[in-house]
């Protein structure tokens, strides 16, 4: 019983982690991709009111 | 039959009987904290939040803006940091179950209320519901397992408070893609489904956290791991003699981990919010890609929270630090320098090991805690020093923002500007190392006087 509590448990509680994680990775793909031109930097594009997440 | 078995909630009903494993104590904390880690992914209701009566566009006459919306995550922040404070006694007196249950009841209810706000567009109930309320409800809810998990392994106290607190990291990972799934089913023509999101997550996160609680058990007494001797652990910090919360927070150990915690929290911080845009302007990738980078940093932020204080245990958590503080000024000073060889590839990898560190910051202090003060009150004087993450929450982004605004409107070009903030990233990255390189155990006159 104790056994099958601890499969259950983790499985519950990995799954919709793995899920965020599988994810996060495939949605981060694109900043390796080589294809992916470089610009010239624009002077005084900083916006810097972009809410910090902590 | 005794009629006199202890209440559910009570701290003795959840004295775990002989055999129980403690492998599933940390399942427990991971799905509380993965729950109340949902506030990292609140801005995707940011924009749908800016149009609820202008229908498919944002109405500046009567929608919210953005920076009032912003506030919400600002007070929920704010509230975890206080509410963390002050019942932190509470905490440890409560047990962690009752403390999970209280922390659920208040973040879903914060949902539900933050939903009626919604639907009737009274700003001041999301505020109080998703900030107040529910930011009491991530203060209870982060440090409920804390001391629970050090106890139940001493051996190996920073990887075990590691993966609760990787599950907070992980709560964007989660509740981010969820908000956004859920918003697309609920939406309608006039309505982009916010409020209906809100009622739904309330009962999903409510049955989750309810679950946590149910699952959590307390170490009875003379419990200890099997063949486990204090000295033989092989770690090179060992638990300190227990001190009370009310005399910990006068100790200069206290205001030094206080420095230590807010100096990393600080220079995470400047990363955190600007390089998403960084990226777009020193590498003129398109906002798409650069958005992408939010995805990816959740990832390592929630990953540096478990190996980091994983390694803390190996280390000592004075050596995690001061690897945090030193590769992480070194790290910040590479990044002008990775702009200037256009590699974005290497940009990414930098960045992400700044993010890993953040998060491995606050894995790692609660154990760097009990390291010095003991478990006794540990969750509450955990309780007490996480101010220093609302303090830095608040002030860090000010004062970035305020010296990128000022160079701009000098006429610095955008890459000079972020140099300017990254080289201040260092500083403030020293100053923790020096705060790290000052604690000293706690004087012994400091101590219970039931430990002597």
């Amino acid at each position: 019983m104790q056994r099958l509590l601890f499969i259950v448990t983790w499985i519950l509680v990995l799954t919709p982690l793995s899920w965020g994680v599988a994810r996060s990775i495939q949605r981060s793909m694109p900043l390796f991709a080589a294809s992916m031109p470089i610009k010239p930097i624009q002077a005084g594009s900083t916006n810097s009111t972009t809410p910090a997440k902590p | 039959m005794s009629d006199h078995s202890p209440h559910f909630l009570s701290r003795e009903a959840t004295v775990a009987g002989p055999g129980f494993s403690r492998w599933l104590v940390p399942p427990a904390a991971i799905a509380v904290h993965m729950c109340i880690g949902e506030v990292y992914g609140f801005s995707v209701f940011n924009e749908p939040l800016s149009r609820l009566l202008g229908g498919a566009a944002h109405d500046p006459t009567r929608d919210w803006t953005i920076p009032q919306i912003g506030w919400v995550y600002s007070i929920a922040l704010v509230l975890l940091g206080l509410s963390a404070a002050v019942f932190g006694k509470w905490v440890e007196r409560s047990g962690p179950r009752k403390v999970m249950v209280a922390s659920a009841t208040c973040f879903c209810s914060g949902l539900v209320l933050a939903g009626i706000g919604v639907q009737q567009h009274w700003l001041w109930l999301v505020y109080l519901g998703y900030g107040v309320i529910g930011g009491i409800g991530l203060g209870l809810g982060y440090i409920a397992p804390v001391s629970t998990l050090m106890k139940w392994f001493p051996d190996r106290p920073g990887m075990a408070t590691g993966m609760a607190i990787m599950g907070f990291g992980g709560g964007a990972l989660i509740g981010a893609p969820l908000g956004v799934t859920l918003m697309s089913f609920f939406k309608t023509a006039t309505d982009p489904g916010v409020a209906a999101t809100f009622f739904t997550m309330a009962g999903l996160y409510a049955a989750w956290m309810i679950f946590g609680a149910w699952l959590v058990r307390v170490p009875s007494a003379d419990w200890k791991p099997e063949g486990w001797q204090p000295a033989a652990t092989g770690s090179k910090a060992g638990p300190g003699k227990s001190v009370s919360v009310d005399t910990a927070w006068k100790t200069p150990q206290f205001w030094l981990l206080w420095i230590v915690l807010c100096m990393n929290v600080s220079a995470g911080i400047g990363i955190l919010g600007q390089a998403s845009l960084m990226c777009q302007d020193l590498f003129g990738v398109s906002a798409a890609v650069g958005g992408v980078f939010a995805g990816l940093f959740s990832l390592f932020n929630m990953g540096g929270r478990f190996l980091w204080s994983s390694v803390s245990d190996l280390t000592g958590r004075r050596t995690v630090f001061a690897i945090y503080f030193l590769l992480g000024a070194l790290l910040y000073s590479l990044v002008p320098w990775t702009q200037k060889i256009g590699s974005r590839s290497l940009f990414v990898v930098v960045t992400a090991l700044i993010i890993s560190m953040y998060g491995g910051g606050f894995a790692t202090i609660p154990a760097y805690l009990r390291d010095l003060f003991g478990t006794y009150q540990v969750g509450a004087i955990h309780g007490r020093l996480i101010t220093a993450w609302s303090f830095a929450a608040i002030v860090g982004p000010q004062l970035i923002n305020y010296i990128s605004t000022a160079k701009k409107k000098a006429g610095v070009p955008a890459a000079e500007a972020y140099n300017s903030t990254l080289y201040l990233m260092c500083g403030l990255l020293l100053i923790g190392l020096i705060a790290n390189l000052l604690v000293r155990p706690v004087h012994p006159k400091h101590h219970l006087a039931s430990d002597s």
